[in-house]
Parts: structure tokens; sequence; C-alpha cells
């Protein structure tokens, strides 16, 4: 018997603990705190290796605290996630507690007048009991809604949907809460470097890199991109105008339909995704003859970014010891993106030696030893995203739900008149009292205003006695 | 025209607008110092009319470069500062009580409009992520986050100079300090609808973009932390009942970080926000 009372408090203190609103402040301010540390804190992925080692370098020791406590990877981190969790829980317990309350505060047959939050009281005699009624339809013109009444009392509210906004509101965050942990969970991610005229089978291996979701499976998505084209348009001055690729895709084992690819339209195919991507480049390819084989070579440089500048790329030659240097110049008499005589200035070197450094045009050949280098082909690279989630929708009705739960809570703040009715020999004395949970300062002028208009209109047989009670 | 000389009429229409909102600072601060109010209509009348030359200065930029004011630090300040005008003239139309707020806002705005001018005005073209119907709602909304939140920092401000200085004439022409504190909160809730509005649009047109719809970058972290401020500060005002000075400096501290997130950052921050803007 004390045990199960024992126990019985615990659970009592642990759910006070956490789930207290003081709990739930605490806890938006830590998630604040991590994300503030995120920031600080240079973040490890597979799109920022280089960046990342390079702040490594230079900050060993906080480096090495920063990732033995996984502030590298704050977003995924298990304390990270964990307090997200916690908030999850707090956010669901805090809604199931709004509802009830929400419920609760619907209309009674016995209203009662509230002894705190009261701005005004405000009476006035009339001589026609009518003038009730007249009041009562002059208030629902205002937006006051009769909620409560009884023989001596009238309730009427306004805008008292602004209760439910936050029940919407904290619906909003707890799906978008779920559908985070979902993308962390089971998002898939790729980026593909793309030439014109080849092929995306959907492999791993195709992929540059990858995201996934701790629990999703390898991403192999079964789809075939051809890249038939890639157009990009410039700004006279040499400004990237738009990207598009004129693709054909398809499941295996299915026609592939033509579509175009462009930055903020992307295609979608079977839940999966496939996004332009704003890196693009030329692509370069050597043959190399050797020993009666000629092994054909393509290397992916980036564009520049402005006129005058070469597309560069630094690689090594596989199966071989060579390093290349790469710069790519499309047109060297007019400072031009667009392929005219290109010329590619190419720097081989052998374990640290120098072996060719010049400048070779397509077709052209160069001898190293018994080594045939030819210049092959030119042609561009697109760089394209596949995506798979499938709680995005969820998110996106999050953010709806979030956003009218706020258009709900603060452009309609609840308002309430209670009027109690009282008869004094032949006349009847009407006694006003406004609540507002928010902008009372605001809602006492609307109030005022409304009362002493209601006064004037229905021909008050006094003064009416008026003071502030708090 | 040239787009050099189309730059050199925008710059010094705009030095015109920073004339008149001067002016506009000027009869606001004479309204208080010589307890006058007509000054304060004739102070609104002139941020009225300084509005025209900005609006046609932000108008010949949007038709020479073909797309809005929201690439460079130069044009982001001024249309910020616009739209910061708009809200407190319309605002001000509706509650008159706002109208003292512009002591503090005008000021703010000729200040935002001149450190525009002293920047590079030079016009950039747009790069293909950012033609989108979503970059039109994202930044619109960002810009009436920034008006809302400055016109409910100016109203907090105002609150503690009067809180302090009660029983000095200067101060007693100004609203009740619990108007001014109600109308901090009731700005800050604009701006923290309006943050939200952006948050919402720039996660979906992200996702539009490059296919995720959030990805911690630091932007996107920084305007996620400051939204939280202003959740916290919701939270404290209806459930802790922080009124007055306490709430005062909180919007002061929320009002540091948003400007940091709106104006500073972007400049600074490797990201992919950054990429599109210039100092």
């Amino acid at each position: 018997m004390i045990r199960k009372k024992l126990e019985m408090k615990m659970i009592k203190i642990i759910r006070h603990i956490t789930l207290s609103r003081s709990t739930a402040l605490l806890l938006i301010s830590f998630i604040g705190i991590l994300s503030f540390v995120g920031l600080i804190v240079p973040q490890l992925s597979e799109s920022s290796i280089e960046p990342y080692d390079q702040w490594k370098e230079a900050n060993g020791f906080i480096a090495h605290v920063a990732e033995a406590l996984n502030l590298n990877r704050m977003f995924t981190s298990e304390i990270f996630l964990a307090s997200i969790f916690v908030m999850l829980v707090v956010v669901v317990y805090s809604l199931v507690n709004l509802y009830s309350s929400v419920r609760r505060s619907g209309g009674t047959k016995n209203p009662v007048v509230p002894d705190k939050n009261f701005i005004n009281y405000f009476s006035f005699l009339v001589s026609n009991e009518k003038s009730i009624d007249t009041i009562l339809v002059r208030m629902q013109k205002k937006g006051y809604v009769l909620s409560d009444k009884s023989e001596i009392l009238y309730s009427m509210r306004k805008n008292f949907i602004s209760r439910w906004g936050t029940v919407v509101f904290h619906l909003g965050l707890i799906l978008i809460m779920l559908t985070g942990l979902g993308t962390y969970l089971f998002q898939s991610r790729g980026f593909v470097q793309l030439l014109e005229r080849d092929t995306f089978f959907g492999s791993k291996a195709d992929f540059l890199n990858t995201e996934n979701g701790i629990l999703a499976s390898k991403f192999a998505p079964q789809v075939n991109v051809v890249l038939k084209n890639f157009s990009p348009e410039y700004y006279s001055n040499g400004d990237i105008k738009s990207l598009e690729s004129s693709v054909l895709i398809g499941r295996n084992n299915e026609q592939p339909v033509p579509a175009k690819l462009s930055i903020n339209e992307p295609y979608e195919i079977d839940g999966l995704k496939i996004y332009q991507s704003t890196s693009f480049g030329y692509t370069v390819g050597l043959n190399l003859e050797r020993d009666n084989q000629i092994i054909p070579v393509y290397f992916s440089l980036d564009h520049p970014g402005k006129f005058g500048k070469p597309y560069f790329g630094t690689s090594d030659f596989p199966t071989t010891d060579y390093l290349m240097t790469m710069k790519l110049t499309p047109d060297p008499s007019n400072k031009s993106f667009e392929l005219k005589n290109p010329e590619l200035y190419l720097e081989i070197s052998e374990q640290g030696q120098q072996k060719f450094s010049g400048i070779i045009q397509p077709g052209e050949s160069i001898n190293i030893g018994s080594s045939k280098f030819t210049f092959s082909d030119i042609r561009f690279w697109s760089g394209l995203i596949v995506t798979k989630n499938p709680f995005v929708p969820f998110a996106f009705i999050g953010f709806g739900l979030i956003l009218i739960g706020l258009v709900m809570v603060y452009i309609f703040p609840t308002r309430t008149i209670y009027i109690s009715v009282e008869q004094v020999e032949n006349n009847w004395k009407l006694a006003f009292g406004g609540v507002a949970r928010r902008e009372k300062a605001i809602f006492e002028n609307e109030f005022n205003e409304l009362i002493e208009s209601l006064y004037i209109e229905e021909g008050a047989l006094n003064v009416g006695t008026r003071m502030v009670e708090v | 025209m040239s787009e050099l000389e189309w730059l050199k009429y925008e710059v010094i229409i705009h030095w015109a607008a920073v004339v008149f909102y001067i002016i506009s600072t000027v009869l606001f601060a004479y309204s208080f110092v010589f307890k006058n109010d007509r000054f304060i209509k004739k102070a609104i009348a002139v941020a009225a009319i300084g509005l025209i030359p900005h609006s046609v200065a932000l108008l010949l930029r949007w038709i020479e470069q073909g797309h809005g004011p929201y690439m460079t630090r130069y044009e982001v300040l001024s249309s910020d500062a616009w739209i910061t005008v708009v809200l407190f003239l319309l605002f001000s139309l509706k509650w008159k009580k706002i109208q003292s707020a512009g002591l503090f806002v005008l000021p703010v705005v000729f200040f935002m409009v001149t450190v525009a001018l002293f920047t590079n005005p030079q016009m950039q073209n747009l790069p293909p992520s950012l033609r989108s119907f979503w970059l039109v709602l994202h930044v619109s909304f960002a810009k009436l986050a920034a008006g809302s939140i400055i016109i409910s920092l100016g109203a907090a401000i105002l609150y503690l100079l009067k809180e302090k200085n009660e029983s000095k004439p200067f101060y007693q022409k100004l609203p009740s300090v619990e108007i001014l504190d109600e109308y901090s909160y009731k700005f800050a809730g604009f701006g923290f609808i309006f943050w939200t509005i952006n948050i919402i649009a720039g996660s979906i047109w992200a996702d539009v973009s490059w296919g995720r719809y959030w990805g911690w970058d630091p932007i996107e972290t920084w305007s996620l932390i400051t939204w939280l401020m202003y959740g916290i500060f919701a939270h404290l005002r209806v459930f802790w009942k922080w009124r007055g000075k306490k709430s005062a400096i909180f919007l002061v501290a929320c009002f540091a970080m948003s400007i940091f997130t709106i104006f500073i950052l972007p400049f600074v921050a490797k990201s992919l926000h950054s990429e599109y803007f210039t100092p």
C-alpha cells in the first residue's frame, strides 16, 4: 500500500516536472541553444567534408572536443533528437489539455462572472424591458455571440475561435516534428553528375554522394535518366540566367518519356523527385593509348562563374600515376562560355615531376613516354538531385495548420462581455463587465466605446456607475 | 538610358526620400519637445510624402533590372525601410495611439535608407534559383515581419523611456504605459505571424528548388532561433503574465536577434542564401 502510494507520488512528480509549462519553455530554450551551437561549430556532411577538414586542421583541440561531443553533427545528434522527442511529448500533452480546456469553456445554463481579469464595470438604467433584446441584437452586430444565459445574466463572446487557434497551432507543430523525425529516419537523397548522352541507371554507384536516413534502405531508385542535352543560358555579363536539362526518364523495363528539368521545376515519378542542380560544367574526354589499349576517361570541370576564367579541375588519371590539372577555355577570343575553338591547358605530372604542360585542342594528342593522350571530347555535365521523402506533404500540412492557428490566435483575440439584469422598481438596471485575456488596454477602449454607444442609443435614465476592478 | 544613368537618377530620388524622412523625424521630435500634437500629424504627412520618391526609386530599379529589390544590401535595406514606413502609416490610420512610435520608427527608416545609399547600388541579375513565385512570398513576408518588429520595438522603447521618466511633461504626452505595452505585444504578434509565413514559404521553396524543405542552413537556423525567441515571448506573456519592463526588454533582445538574421547573417555566413547577396 505504501509502495503503491510512493509509486503514484513519483509518477506525479515526474509528470509535473516533464509536463509543466516551465519545462516546455526550458525545452524551447534548450533546442534554441543547441541550434546556436550547431551554427558555431561547422557541421559535417557528405557535401561539406573539405571545408570541415580545413576547420578541423585550424582548430585542433576544439575540433577534437566538438567531435567527441558530436557537436559537428548537432542536428542528427542523440541529444538534439532526444530534445525534439521530449518536446513532442510535451506538445502532445499540451494539445490534449488545451483541447479539453476549450471544450469545457463552451456554454452553460448557469454562467458565472469571473472575479479576475475584469477590466471595467459599467451600469445604467433603462425603462423598457425590450431594451435588453435590442442591446443583445446590437452587440451581435458588433460580432458578439450569446454564449451563456440565465434569468439574470448574459454572457456574450467575440472571436471564441481564437481559443481553438492554440489547438490548431500545436497540432501543426506536432505534425512538423513527426515529419521531421520521419525525414531523418527514412529520407533518401543523392547527387548525380550526368554527362550529355550518358545514362543514370539508378544504382548506388552512380551517385556522387548520398544522404540516407538511418532506417532508409540503400538508395537505388530504379529509374533511368538519359541526359540528351544540357542548355545553360547566360546574361550579357556572364551570370547564369537559366539551366535546363533535356532528359528521357523512365522506370526499368518501361518506355522512357521526354522531360525538361530546370531550377524550381523538378520532375516527379513514383514518389521520386528529380531536381536540376545549380552545379554544372564541361566534361573533357581524354583517351589514353598504351600497350595497344585505349582507355577513355572523362573529367568533369566546374563552371567558373565569371567570364574570362577557365573551367577548372584536377584529378588522377585512373590506372596510372599521372596527376592531371586541366583548365578549359571554351572561347579564347571572346569572353564567352560557348564552345568556339576551345583550348585545354593541360599539366600532367607523375610522382611530383612535371611531364607535360601546354595547350591542346580537340583531336590533338601528346606523347608521354609510351603513353599517348588524345583530347577526344567535350560535353556538358549536369548536376541532378534525386530524392525520396514521403513525409513532405505532411510537413506542408503542418505548416498550414501552424499558420491558421497563429492567425486565429493573434488576429481574433477573444473578448467576453457579461450583462447582468436586475429589476429596480419600474426600471431595469443593466450592468456590463468586460473580460479579455490579451490586449486588455486596447480592449478597454473598445469596451468603453461600445457600452457608451449602447447607453446613448437606449436613452439610459442615468449616468450609471463606472469603476475599474483589478 | 544606360544602367549607370538609371542608377544615378535612382540614387538622387532616394536622397529626396531621405530628406523627407529627416524632416518627418524633426517634426516628431518637435511635437514632443514642445508638446504640440499638430506636429505629429504634420510629421506623418511628411513621411507619407517621402514615401512617394522612395516608391519611385524602388520602382525604377525594379523596371530596369527586371526583378524586385531583394538581391543586394542596397535594395534590401531600402525596401525594408519602405515597408516599415508603409506599415507604420497604415497602422497609424487604424490605431492612432501608435503614431507616437514614429519618434522611433522614422529615424530608423532614414538611417536604413542612408546606410543603403552608402553601399554599392549596382544591379544584380536574378540567378535561376530565385526565379520563383515562392521568392516573392518569402521576401515579401520577411519585409513585413521586419516592418512589424521595428514598430513593436518602437513601442517597447517608448515604454521603457516613459516608465523611467513618467513624471516629466515630455513623456506625459505619450500614450499610457499600458497602451504602449499592449501595442508592442500586438506588433510583435504580427511580426511573429509574418516571420512564420516567411519561414514556411522559404521551406516550400527550398523543397521545390533544392529537394529538401529544411537543411539547417545557417540562415534557416538563425531564422528558426529568432522564431523560437518570439514564441518564448508569447508564452511568457500569456502564461507567466510578463508585462511592462520585462516584456519590453525581452522584445529588444528578440529584435536584436532578428536584425542579425535579416541584415547581417546573409552577408557574412556561408550558406545557400548568401550566394546571392553582394556587399
